[in-house]
């Protein structure tokens, strides 16, 4: 199931999210988030996630940061060199280790206290780390630095900085602990679009230069294109295509992932909107209630009986490229 | 405020004491109205007014002293004075003494007011004269005589309508003394209370209104100023902790807040009045009107942590290794922050309203003046029943306007500090 | 049908006036489905706000008209707007409506409401029926409360509000960000249909050029709060004739490209703009004349016009 080449840095395996809602008198609903998530993300790789909402992306992305603990799976990193579970540690233990992975948020608005001082957004994280005085001074300029954000501006306060700029911020606060892993979750899909080549410019050099690995989890399949190495299709909190970017755009061979690509943007077709294989308008059925047998069979225009009883497993079709579909 | 200021520090605390000492107030009319009034019903109502008669020596001889004193004023109202005092500054040593008033029309009123001073209307010197001249125009002694008949006597018309009419223009009187020692610099002092005082009246043992009012306003105010900042700083603390740490401290914390805030105010600190029989001090009421009203700012708080928590930088702060206490200084208070001071300010008039009910209810700390505590005389002594309505508006009044100012100020605060959803 | 002439929309601070909207000219004609494009403080929700004449304090029409089949619907008093004109003739569909509902009611109320208010004569259950199976939906969905329902129907419940009462035009501000792929595409076509068979004309807002170039007869791109460039969308998206719209085309992830660029710079304030070109601090191919004098409006091709020196460099 793995690809040749390249050493794990994050490992997923068949991990589950399971959240229970409902009140006292009400019945008791099981949202599955993640519903048995295989993946992993190499060393220095780009991986996109691409889902809807309500396919359990921002989950996954959170079980990769420590936020998020799994009901049941296994998680396994490679952050130190040696294979380890991140949350069979103790709290510290663990919030230590997961400083290895950032975390980039979507809303640049909300995900720095519009009230703080950029050079306190900064310095305190690395004060409780125990990096004060100079040697934090210099760690802040570095990461500065890094997001191309000129050090005048550490005497501002947030609020008189621009969406870009926070999100550039954002980054480099990602960045004060020289993490192995960065976890964007949308991290352009609120800018706007003179921003986005900015900031997916700097998530690159940040990969290629520091040698980060990024997991970007997005509902744009464009951005994912012009992103990432390799694409995870996700729908309803299962993996339904793997593949690498090159392959996937060339060869889709997913249902939901045609669906996705048919949907997107291009500036080719003027005038045309283009026709969406769909079973029927049909609403994206809730976490709380998943389809029996393969969870996309609502929509799927190629359903047939095997689809509605069993839930086709995720099968490498060819290499590196792999499905979850009874039709491969 | 500089009246607050003013009475704080001019009024001595001697003054304080007095308050509650019946005989320091002799010589105020008692119960009468403002002097304003005055305007309204034909000048009905004179003024207070004292006479300082120095007394100089006029014989001598072998032991016997003998000093004369006069004056003269003029009476122009329609309305009798309530009442007379006489004083001597230094009655030990007189033997005896005699009152002599020329009224306007030439009658003479003399009287022997004995050594035993002060005079007063209903001495009997003073009385006795009175007595005399009912009979005289009425053919019978009255049986016993009120002041107001003194008054009549000697302020009225001659001749039946004394009662109903004053004898307006200049009166002169005289006193003469006999003492056996020198008398040096003393004087005599006639005080004729009038049927007014002053700018707010006065209540039944003759205190001024105005008086009380000035005294207590700076012990209310302090008293609510401290109760409002203890219980907004306690309240809005708590209920942020609360609401910042949720879960299982969340729930204790609640708890214990509800319980508090279902006791009810008034029984629980009267209650408390009577179960510590010494009376309660400043600190000991403030700390107990604050321990009740904490809650209420709780409440609120505790709702802005919930929202502030659930931000997404408090998550980042918490993945960056921000300890839990840092967050909550960094993010939760500043926040917090303007609308306290907004309810700090708009809470004293509660806490005012509060502690004046306590007072008008007999709780209060003692040796203090309180407008409450005028009130409750007020109402013990039924002057609404008596008419006496100065006594109460003024006290009630002040309670009201008191309270304005820092309801408006807040209610800016609140605006201006507040956030508010603006467009783009 | 509706032609804006040198609207200028202004807000009072204590710093000095936004200039939100600055002299912009902008033509609606029937059956026609417009795009206007900008980025965020380009002035495009200002503008639609102004034509329903939603602008309050701070905020205020500092110029221009605003024609609506021959009337100036900014001359005329506010309650003749609204009673002739606002959700009659014109109708606006904000960004996330679709939380406009009141989850108290249930949808049909709430359509028979507004079918009240706005002095609708017919039948009223009739009526909605027939615009929700206009937005494609269920008439079961009428009978739910807004919180049964998904954000796209929503949205499309809340579209089927604003074409209540037959307008001829419908303004769409950002319609269909937050709304997944498949729900998207239907929005699109929704409007597509009520053009095609109900001759309402779409003012489609919004900041991704790539929505527009699906359904759009014609587009016009907003800068700092000028109209920068119009045309058809063959000539905008093909040609772009404005330095600025190229940017922004070259900026937007497509699938048919691998890599995007961002435009560097920032803009520029709009308190005190620049007395030149707007955007020539950010420009790739400036000339001298752009710094100093404001650009008109050059003719490119028959509809298509751009505000830029380069397009007349002897007129410079």
């Amino acid at each position: 199931m793995r690809p040749a080449g390249g050493s794990p840095l994050i490992e997923l395996k068949d991990v589950k999210v399971y959240f229970k809602k409902g009140s006292i008198f009400g019945k008791r609903k099981l949202i599955k988030a993640l519903d048995g998530v295989s993946m992993k993300v190499d060393f220095k790789e780009k991986v996109a996630i691409v889902g809807e909402t309500g396919s359990g992306k921002t989950t996954l992305g959170r079980v990769v940061v420590g936020l998020q603990r799994p009901t049941s799976g296994e998680v396994i990193a490679y952050f130190n060199g040696h294979p380890v579970n991140p949350y069979s540690l103790r709290g510290r233990a663990r919030k230590e280790y997961f400083k290895n992975a950032g975390m980039v948020y979507q809303d640049p608005y909300s995900a720095i206290d519009p009230l703080m001082r950029v050079r306190d957004v900064l310095r305190i994280p690395l004060l409780y780390a125990g990096i004060k005085g100079e040697e934090a001074e210099k760690r802040i300029k570095e990461v500065m630095s890094r997001v191309s954000l000129s050090e005048e501006y550490l005497s501002y306060y947030v609020f008189q900085l621009s969406g870009g700029q926070r999100q550039r911020l954002v980054i480099a606060r990602a960045l004060l602990f020289n993490p192995k892993l960065l976890v964007a979750d949308e991290p352009v899909s609120m800018l706007d679009a003179s921003l986005k080549g900015d900031i997916l410019d700097l998530l690159n050099s940040v990969n290629s230069d520091m040698g980060v690995s990024v997991l970007m989890v997005t509902h744009e399949l464009a951005v994912a294109k012009v992103f990432a190495q390799r694409i995870h299709v996700l729908y309803l909190g299962k993996i339904m295509e793997s593949a690498s970017s090159e392959e996937f755009f060339s060869n889709p061979l997913h249902p939901y992932a045609q669906l996705l690509l048919a949907a997107s943007p291009d500036l080719k077709h003027l005038k045309t909107i283009p026709e969406i294989p769909l079973k029927k308008v049909s609403e994206i059925p809730s976490s709380a209630n998943i389809p029996p047998g393969c969870r996309f069979h609502t929509r799927c225009p190629f359903a047939f009986d095997k689809c509605i009883k069993e839930e086709p497993p995720l099968k490498e079709v060819k290499e590196g490229h792999e499905v979850a579909c009874w039709l491969r | 405020m500089g009246f607050a200021v003013y009475a704080q520090f001019f009024i001595p605390t001697s003054l304080y004491k007095a308050w509650n000492n019946p005989a320091a107030w002799l010589n105020y009319p008692p119960h009468v109205p403002p002097y304003w009034v005055n305007y309204f019903n034909g000048f009905k109502n004179p003024p207070s007014f004292s006479l300082n008669l120095p007394l100089s020596l006029s014989t001598k001889s072998g032991n016997l002293y003998v000093y004369t004193a006069s004056a003269s004023f003029q009476y122009a109202y329609n309305g009798f004075p309530s009442g007379l005092t006489i004083q001597v500054s230094n009655a030990a040593s007189i033997v005896t003494s005699y009152l002599e008033i020329i009224k306007p029309d030439g009658v003479q009123v003399a009287v022997s007011t004995g050594n035993s001073f002060p005079v007063i209307t209903t001495s009997p010197p003073l009385t006795s004269v009175a007595s005399n001249l009912i009979y005289k125009y009425t053919g019978t002694y009255p049986a016993t005589v009120t002041s107001q008949q003194v008054m009549a006597a000697l302020f009225g018309v001659d001749g039946k309508g004394m009662f109903n009419e004053t004898l307006k223009g200049p009166y002169k009187v005289s006193v003469v003394i006999y003492s056996n020692a020198p008398l040096n610099g003393a004087s005599v002092i006639i005080n004729v209370q009038g049927s007014s005082y002053g700018l707010m009246g006065t209540d039944y043992d003759g205190r001024p209104i105005d008086l009380g009012i000035l005294m207590g306003l700076p012990s209310t105010l302090l008293l609510a100023v401290l109760t409002s900042v203890v219980s907004v700083g306690v309240g809005v603390i708590y209920g942020g902790l609360a609401g910042f740490l949720g879960g299982r401290k969340d729930d204790v914390l609640q708890w214990f807040m509800l319980v508090v805030l279902a006791l009810p105010a008034l029984p629980f600190l009267v209650t408390m009045e009577y179960v510590f029989p010494s009376g309660l001090s400043i600190i000991d009421e403030m700390l107990l009107i604050a321990f009740l009203s904490w809650p209420a700012y709780a409440i609120i708080a505790r709702a802005a942590a919930i929202s502030v928590r659930s931000l997404t930088y408090v998550e980042a702060d918490y993945i960056l290794g921000v300890p839990k206490y840092r967050s909550f200084f960094t993010h939760v208070v500043p926040r917090l922050l303007p609308f306290a001071v907004a309810y700090t300010v708009l809470g004293i008039p509660g806490a005012v309203i509060l502690i004046e009910t306590l007072a008008f209810l007999g709780v209060y700390p003692p040796g203090l003046v309180s407008w409450g505590e005028m009130l409750n005389s007020a109402e013990a002594n039924q002057a609404a029943l008596n008419g006496w309505w100065w006594w109460i508006l003024f006290p009630g009044i002040m309670i009201v306007i008191v309270s304005a100012p820092f309801v408006m100020v807040g209610y800016a605060i609140d605006k201006i500090v507040s956030p508010r959803v603006g467009v783009k | 049908m509706m032609r804006i002439e040198g609207l200028k929309v202004y807000f009072s601070t204590p710093k000095g006036d936004v200039r939100a909207v600055d002299d912009v000219d902008l033509e609606v004609e029937k059956g026609e489905i417009i795009g206007l494009v900008g980025e965020s403080g380009s002035g495009k929700s200002t503008l639609a706000l102004a034509v329903m004449r939603l602008i309050y304090p701070p905020g205020r029409i500092a110029g221009g008209k605003i024609i609506f089949e021959g009337t100036d619907i900014l001359s005329i008093p506010i309650n003749e707007y609204v009673r002739r004109f606002r959700w009659k003739k014109i109708a606006m569909v904000f960004q996330a409506s679709m939380n406009s509902f009141s989850p108290t009611f249930k949808i049909k109320d709430q359509f028979f409401e507004t079918l009240k208010v706005h002095g609708y004569e017919g039948d009223y259950w009739e009526r909605t029926k027939e615009l929700l199976s206009t937005v494609n939906l269920d008439p079961s969905i009428a009978d739910k409360y807004p919180h049964e329902l998904s954000g796209g129907q929503k949205q499309r419940a809340f579209i089927a509000l604003a074409i209540a009462m037959k307008p001829k035009l419908l303004i769409a501000d950002e319609p269909t960000t937050a709304l997944d792929v498949v729900t998207q595409i239907q929005i699109l076509r929704l409007f597509k249909r009520l053009r095609d068979e109900e001759g309402i004309s779409v003012l489609f807002i919004t900041h991704d050029i790539a929505l527009l170039s699906m359904i759009t007869d014609r587009i016009y791109v907003m800068y700092s709060g000028k109209v920068v460039e119009g045309g058809t969308v063959e000539d905008v998206i093909k040609t772009p004739a404005h330095p600025y719209t190229a940017a922004l085309i070259n900026s937007i992830p497509t699938l048919d490209k691998t890599s995007v660029k961002g435009i560097p710079g920032s803009l520029p304030s709009l308190i005190n703009p620049p007395k030149g070109c707007r955007f020539e601090p950010r420009c790739p191919v400036k000339l001298p004349v752009c710094s100093e004098k404001e650009p008109e409006m050059f003719g490119v091709g028959e509809k298509h016009h751009a505000a830029c020196w380069r397009l007349a460099p002897n007129r410079a």
